[in-house]
């Protein structure tokens, strides 16, 4: 049964690699750049995925983390020349950094209340981002971020090359959040969100536990940010507020929170469907989108990915009952 | 410091309007347990909805507020019966992202139906003053205030003293035994709901006689409502406490440290006082 599982793991991420290896070869330039703002997306909402559906912790502040890793890799870079190959490594150190320092106080609240303590967070995190004009450049931003440096003959000055190169980052990332997930640690995280008191006097120091998850959420989302910002180029305290922030919350939802391949789901709705709502419905489809994320909540509470496998489970039963009887 | 008793003034109309929205919001969480963070944009339906009657339609602007009041019962209504009742039995996560699905929706609607613009809801007191030594106090503020106190009292009535407020604190200690003892938990689902969207409609409607109403306006309040009762710690008394805090230091804080971080300083006060006490300043439920 384990090598059955280990098989269809592998096939599945073999089939997704070689489906966005296609689509980046010969995809238009719409197509490309999407895929890239699909990956940066993934790490998001993995990263999310690990507090929200393992940890059961409610983060509101994922944009900041996110924004935190692209400011700091944009000044190194732009400011002081340093290479991306290490700039993506200080941003993701960065958010980290700040994530320990806010989730030390933080974490002692719960549930909802947590959510609302990030909220608070994400709010002075903003208006940091928009009054600190000496290092942040204020409301404009900082414009001309170099690409990111060529390792040897390969060159990432093309929207192309670097949509290839983030790809395979998020995956990487994707996969690292996922092992994580599935170890030891990642069952204690579960133990967490189901009962936190029955963790703790199971010997585990929840506490810790909790401060390790959202430290390793945030330096993956400072990694993110970083790849947006060598990707985009220009950055802007409008790219990190709260709605990028509930946005990540949603695809977390929408797909399935506490599933693998949840996030990737989510991210791929998040990132095509607005695109490609167009033509007369265009003025409307922030109207529309907003109102299928809202029934698929209200119809599926648990999420696409979180459905399918549910009805799976439960034809697997069926059938094993079938057998026994 | 000659400018303080202004700041002390505005804040004071500012925090009678927070409170508003922060009892509205108490009910729902406070009772119902639902994490409503769509609650700011009914908020934000009140304020548009007065705004329309009074410079659209032209009515008086006591009506304007009164078929206001109507209307945000009515979305409460639907929302309870459209969005929550269908999740009741789903876990506190859910709930919270379906709430913000229904805020993103109503943010959205409201920007492409009302466009961008900030604007005013038009007052025939408008530019009136009363002076009492340098201090000026504008009509509106007043009106704000007053209304303000009026619907705070009649809140505390009905709680205190009618059999659906019994009921409604019954259900707070004790939502089984309430059921068991014939509290009707649906009847009180649609009734709770719909006080507590009037009370965001009163507010949103008051808010927009002191200041420019936007579409994405509703998010703010929401939050600040969170901030409120969780500073009072889900009692009535500890709301109004909570609600002027917020409103004196946000005003007092924007003209002596800087008016940039003006909405931060609600959070700024939260965590330090989650800090001090992971339970809230009262930390007793009603």
């Amino acid at each position: 049964m384990q090598r059955l599982n280990l098989h269809s793991g592998l096939i599945s991420w073999i089939a997704v690699g070689i489906i966005l290896l296609i689509m980046l070869l010969i995809g238009n330039g719409l197509v490309v750049y999407l895929i890239g703002i699909w990956a940066i997306y993934l790490v998001l909402a993995s990263s999310l995925n690990l507090l929200l559906g393992y940890t059961g912790l409610f983060n509101m502040a994922t944009s900041i983390f996110f924004g935190i890793g692209a400011y700091t890799s944009a000044i190194l870079a732009s400011r002081f020349g340093i290479s991306f190959w290490a700039c993506w490594l200080a941003a993701g150190i960065m958010a980290a950094a700040v994530g320990a320092i806010v989730g030390y106080p933080a974490l002692r609240t719960r549930g909802l209340y947590f959510a609302i303590v990030t909220f608070a967070f994400l709010w002075i995190g903003t208006q940091v981002m928009t009054n600190w004009r000496s290092i942040t450049g204020g409301p404009n931003g900082i414009g001309a971020i170099p690409n990111p440096n060529a390792i040897g003959t390969i060159t990432f000055d093309s929207t192309r090359a670097k949509a290839a190169l983030i790809v395979v980052f998020a995956l990487v990332i994707f996969y690292i959040i996922n092992r994580i997930a599935r170890s030891r640690v990642g069952r204690v995280f579960i133990a967490i969100r189901e009962n936190e008191v029955l963790a703790q006097s199971g010997g585990f120091n929840v506490a810790v536990y909790k401060l390790a998850s959202f430290v390793l959420a945030s330096f993956f989302a400072g990694i993110a940010g970083s790849l947006y910002a060598h990707f985009i180029t220009f950055i802007s305290p409008d790219s990190f507020g709260l709605d990028l922030s509930l946005f990540i919350l949603a695809m977390v939802a929408i797909g399935g929170a506490g599933t693998v391949w949840g996030p990737a789901v989510g991210a791929m709705i998040f990132t095509f469907l607005p695109e490609y709502i167009r033509g007369p419905l265009d003025p409307y489809r922030f109207i529309i989108f907003s109102l299928v994320f809202l029934l698929l909540m209200i119809f599926i509470p648990k999420g696409i990915v979180g459905s399918i496998s549910e009805i799976w489970a439960k034809r697997r039963r069926a059938k094993v009952m079938k057998m026994t009887t | 410091m000659a400018q303080v008793p202004q700041q002390l003034i505005n804040g004071i109309a500012m925090g009678s309007v927070y409170i508003l929205g922060a009892l509205g919001l108490m009910l729902i969480f406070g009772v119902l347990d639902i994490p409503h963070f769509a609650h700011g944009q009914v908020y934000t339906i009140g304020a548009f909805s007065a705004y329309l009657l009074v410079a659209q339609v032209h009515l008086n602007l006591i009506l304007a507020i009164i078929i206001t009041l109507l209307i945000c019962g009515l979305v409460g209504l639907a929302m309870e019966r459209l969005v929550y009742n269908p999740l009741r039995s789903s876990p506190l996560l859910s709930v919270a992202i379906a709430s913000f699905a229904l805020a993103l929706l109503i943010q959205y609607s409201s920007g492409t139906i009302l466009g961008q613009m900030p604007k005013m809801v038009p007052t025939f007191l408008a530019g009136k003053v009363i002076e009492i030594g340098a201090v000026a106090i504008s009509y509106t503020r007043i009106l704000v205030f007053g209304a303000g106190i009026v619907a705070i009292v009649l809140l505390w009535l009905f709680i205190m003293r009618t059999k659906l407020g019994k009921a409604i604190r019954a259900m707070t200690q004790n939502r089984n035994a309430a059921e068991l003892i014939g509290v009707d938990v649906s009847q009180l689902h649609i009734v709770t709901f719909m006080i507590g969207s009037t009370m965001a409609g009163v507010s949103g409607a008051l808010l927009g006689l002191m200041i420019p109403i936007y579409p994405s306006m509703g998010m703010m309040p929401t939050m600040k409502g969170f901030v409120i009762i969780t500073l009072g710690g889900m009692n009535i008394l500890g709301a109004v406490v909570g609600g002027f805090i917020l409103g004196i230091s946000e005003s007092i804080g924007a003209g002596f440290i800087s008016s940039a971080y003006k909405d931060s300083i609600a959070f700024i006060i939260l965590l330090a006082i989650l800090m001090i006490r992971p339970t809230g300043l009262f930390g007793k439920r009603i």
